[in-house]
């Protein structure tokens, strides 16, 4: 059965194709400025970000070309419904559900956050529930309990800046490239302990959520004074990326050790963008502690993409098929998966 | 014309007033279509703080998260739609067209804060209020209020 997946929520425009029966993904795009290339062939047109109608058809169309596949042979269609921006989400709902009405194919409605953390069970089988998940992005930092496919339980998340904000506004103050988290990651493996003091927001609150405004902060006056001193040399961007990452981390950790203990898990499941820190993989395998486990999905999973919507798509064949009507959900609750 | 007003931000508590007489000043303005308000300042001034506490103060009981990457963040309170806008990740006006964000500043009776508003030059129709938050030192910031309301 193969399920064609489309993903518009917010940045990436993603299409994939997964086939249910042999459980692999037959093809997978992105449209990235590193593609448009190959995309367009020669002219490639100057398209506005999130501008996904025009981006759609040259995935498609390379996605088929280079499986040999014809789009007749589809079984379904999966889009993202929510959580999201609205005019992005409109543009994947009409496209899938066009595309499910002159292919007369069923189409089926994703939640993003769901198709995140199921997707660690494609690059991971032998996961099992319940489990832990965090979800470590750009937008979102969610700390949440997996019963069973379908039954989510958000235990906590930030109060106000998600992770991946704060890697890439400390990035922005520090001069470096967009975007900030790769490159944050990049400077710490030469940056060393300097007892900068960053705050770790509500670290010992009695709850499991985060704070990541206050780092920020703290960064930025750590940066404005060590720059009133001397230029802001290689070696001390280094140590502030080393620094802040440590910091960040310890809050991720912290309240993930903390949920594992009090809810009697012992897998977490990572997965959002920020899931993809070499840095934070290293310390979650090997501080979490005896019994507890800590699960990827793949790298090129880490980020949005329409693999992960494929797939969640078709776990979801037999519970979600909807008629004609076009209506995304901007704000889909993670706890009201069934009543989307 | 518009009549400015100069503060210092140095506690909690002072944001906390200064978001109290902003959400009045908000309240009070009469208009048919939303009502938008500019926020303007450097990384860390404060922006989605003050936000959050005016929200606060419109019985809003759910965290205000940053939008800078969601862009977007709609709230709902007391059937009152506010929209919590953060353009900065945004590099040109053609963004906001394919976002289709012009749909929201044609509602009546819904508010609409917008961080980061010189990324959107020329977008949005004139604003009814706009502050400014500078930074001062670690714990403390000048705010400026603009009101262009009539």
């Amino acid at each position: 059965m193969l399920v064609l997946g489309i993903e518009t929520s917010c940045d990436e425009t993603g299409i994939a194709l997964y086939d249910g029966k042999q459980n692999k993904i037959i093809f997978e795009c992105l449209y990235s400025q590193a593609n448009k290339h190959s995309l367009y062939g020669g002219v490639v047109p100057e398209l506005a970000a999130r501008d996904h109608v025009n981006k759609f058809l040259p995935l498609l169309k390379k996605g088929f070309k280079d499986s040999g596949l014809s789009l007749k042979a589809i079984d379904a269609i999966a889009y993202t419904k929510g959580p999201g921006l609205r005019g992005p989400l409109m543009v994947g709902a009409s496209f899938a559900k066009s595309l499910g009405f002159a292919l007369n194919k069923p189409v089926i409605a994703v939640h993003h956050m769901e198709a995140h953390l199921l997707m660690a069970k494609y690059d991971a089988p032998n996961l099992s529930y319940p489990f832990l998940t965090l979800l470590v992005s750009g937008g979102h930092t969610i700390l949440a309990k997996v019963d069973k496919s379908g039954s989510y339980k958000i235990l906590g998340q930030t109060i106000d800046d998600a992770v991946g904000e704060a890697f890439d506004k400390t990035a922005k103050m520090l001069g470096l490239k967009y975007p900030g988290g790769p490159e944050i990651e990049k400077r710490s493996i030469q940056g060393k302990c300097m007892d900068y003091n960053f705050p770790r927001p509500i670290i010992n609150s009695d709850d499991y959520n985060f704070s990541f405004s206050g780092l920020k902060t703290a960064v930025l006056y750590k940066v404005n004074s060590l720059k009133k001193k001397e230029k802001l040399s290689e070696e001390l961007i280094s140590n502030v990326c080393y620094e802040f990452q440590n910091a960040a981390i310890d809050c991720l950790l912290h309240k993930t050790k903390k949920a594992l203990k009090d809810f009697h898990l012992n897998q977490v499941v990572l997965s959002g963008g920020v899931a993809a820190n070499k840095e934070l993989r290293r310390r979650f395998s090997e501080e979490l502690g005896i019994g507890y486990s800590s699960i990827y999905p793949d790298f090129s999973h880490c980020t949005d993409n329409g693999a992960m919507i494929a797939f969640t798509g078709f776990e979801k064949f037999n519970l979600s098929k909807e008629d004609n009507r076009i209506f995304v959900n901007p704000r889909w609750s993670l706890e009201e998966i069934a009543n989307g | 014309m518009s009549r400015d007003r100069k503060l210092i931000l140095n506690s909690l508590e002072k944001t906390k007033e200064i978001a109290s007489e902003i959400a009045d000043k908000i309240t009070s303005i009469s208009k048919d279509s939303a009502k938008i308000i500019f926020l303007k300042g450097d990384l860390g001034a404060g922006k989605t703080t003050l936000v959050k506490e005016i929200l606060k103060f419109y019985g809003l009981s759910e965290p205000v998260t940053s939008p800078t990457f969601t862009i977007i963040e709609p709230y709902l309170i007391k059937n009152k739609k506010i929209y919590h806008i953060d353009l900065y990740r945004i590099e040109n006006r053609k963004e906001l067209e394919v976002l289709g964000i012009d749909e929201y500043s044609n509602e009546s009776d819904s508010i609409i804060f917008i961080e980061w508003p010189e990324r959107g030059e020329g977008f949005f129709k004139d604003c009814d209020l706009e502050i400014q938050l500078n930074h001062l030192s670690e714990n403390s910031r000048e705010v400026i209020i603009k009101n262009f309301s009539n």
